[in-house]
């Protein structure tokens, strides 16, 4: 097995767990039931079932995820000057 | 006689350490994705009362390694290295573009802010002001002499008491020049990399050196001499413009934003 297809099959599951704190802690702060819980789990584990069996979905996801990471670097740098003229405009 | 020592230059630029430029640059933009990943969503989220630290940077660190494995197929299946590469390039040199245009602008303020100031009083206020930029700059001078001395004991160890072998030395000489390039675009941060968090600063500084390494615009003269001999991914006649054309682009940006700042 090449390192392709594990991180193939890898990143979606890294998707869904990723979104799990996330999820938990909203539903904590607005106060939803266990049942709640129950169902956005259900749609999640649905979620991660339609990505490994649906190719334009995964496409998608994943060219998705790939424009992030190719747009972060150069939104740093951005955001970097940004900065940089706020911290260095003082005086002399 | 002259193609010989030709050859030796050659094989000595082609030898930096396969794995440096990638590693560099992979573990650098892990760490960026994950500072600024942690910021956002301390800033998001950071207000609910549920909101624990611990468990919002799992899910930071889970989806930094989604976007990772995601962008590796990706790149992986379409031959996108290059691309990748050229996107942390140009998020160095726009930042290193934004560094020179705010120097001089400080440079125009110091000698056009007050009018009534000439002859001497310029003189010594340019003069006072070299020597307070070379007082801040003092700590940039110990580090790369520290960087330096190392390298160069590192790569004498090779000879004196080490096997003897020229490649191990040349590579010892490419880590002292990755440290020397990091130490450089530390100094340059040093003045929002508290703002950005220091975990994506650090990762920024990484992956940008290893960007430049990669695709060493430094060596650019030595490079098009020897270009025939040299199995570079990119043509010199594009490399050079793009480095241009990125600094280019950080001047603008340092504008746009200078202009909004008033």
């Amino acid at each position: 097995m090449s390192l392709v297809s594990i991180l193939s099959l890898l990143w979606p599951a890294l998707l869904l767990i990723s979104l799990i704190p996330l999820v938990l802690m909203g539903m904590t702060e607005r106060g939803y039931s266990q049942r709640a819980n129950l169902i956005i789990g259900l749609i999640g584990v649905l979620l991660l079932i339609s990505i490994y069996q649906s190719s334009p979905l995964s496409m998608a996801l994943r060219w998705s995820l790939t424009v992030i990471g190719f747009a972060v670097p150069l939104a740093l740098g951005v955001i970097s000057i940004q900065y940089i003229v706020e911290e260095t405009s003082a005086p002399i | 006689m002259s193609q010989a020592i030709l050859l030796q230059i050659t094989s000595f630029l082609k030898v930096i350490p396969v794995w440096l430029p990638p590693v560099a640059i992979a573990s650098g933009f892990l760490l960026v994705s994950i500072g600024m990943g942690a910021e956002y969503f301390e800033r998001l989220f950071g207000h609910w009362s549920s909101y624990s630290p611990p468990f919002a940077f799992f899910g930071v660190v889970c989806l930094t390694g989604s976007i990772a494995s995601a962008m590796y197929v990706s790149i992986n299946r379409q031959n996108l290295t290059l691309l990748f590469v050229f996107f942390t390039f140009m998020s160095g040199r726009i930042i290193q573009g934004a560094i020179a245009a705010r120097i001089i602008q400080k440079i125009a303020k110091l000698l056009f802010s007050d009018s009534d100031v000439s002859g001497s009083g310029l003189v010594s206020k340019v003069y006072h002001y070299i020597i307070k930029k070379l007082k801040q700059r003092a700590i940039v001078f110990v580090t790369t002499f520290i960087i330096i001395a190392h390298t160069s004991l590192s790569i004498s160890a090779v000879y004196v008491i080490g096997t003897g072998n020229a490649v191990e030395a040349i590579e010892r000489f490419w880590m002292g020049f990755f440290f020397l390039t990091i130490s450089g675009m530390v100094f340059d941060f040093r003045h929002f990399a508290h703002r950005i968090s220091w975990t994506a600063a650090i990762g920024l500084i990484i992956a940008i050196t290893g960007a430049f390494l990669y695709n060493p615009v430094n060596f650019s003269a030595y490079a098009s001499v020897l270009g025939p001999y040299l199995e570079n991914p990119v043509p010199e006649w594009i490399r050079l413009p793009l480095g241009a054309v990125g600094f280019l682009f950080g001047v603008l940006i340092w504008a746009v934003f200078y202009t909004k700042e008033g």
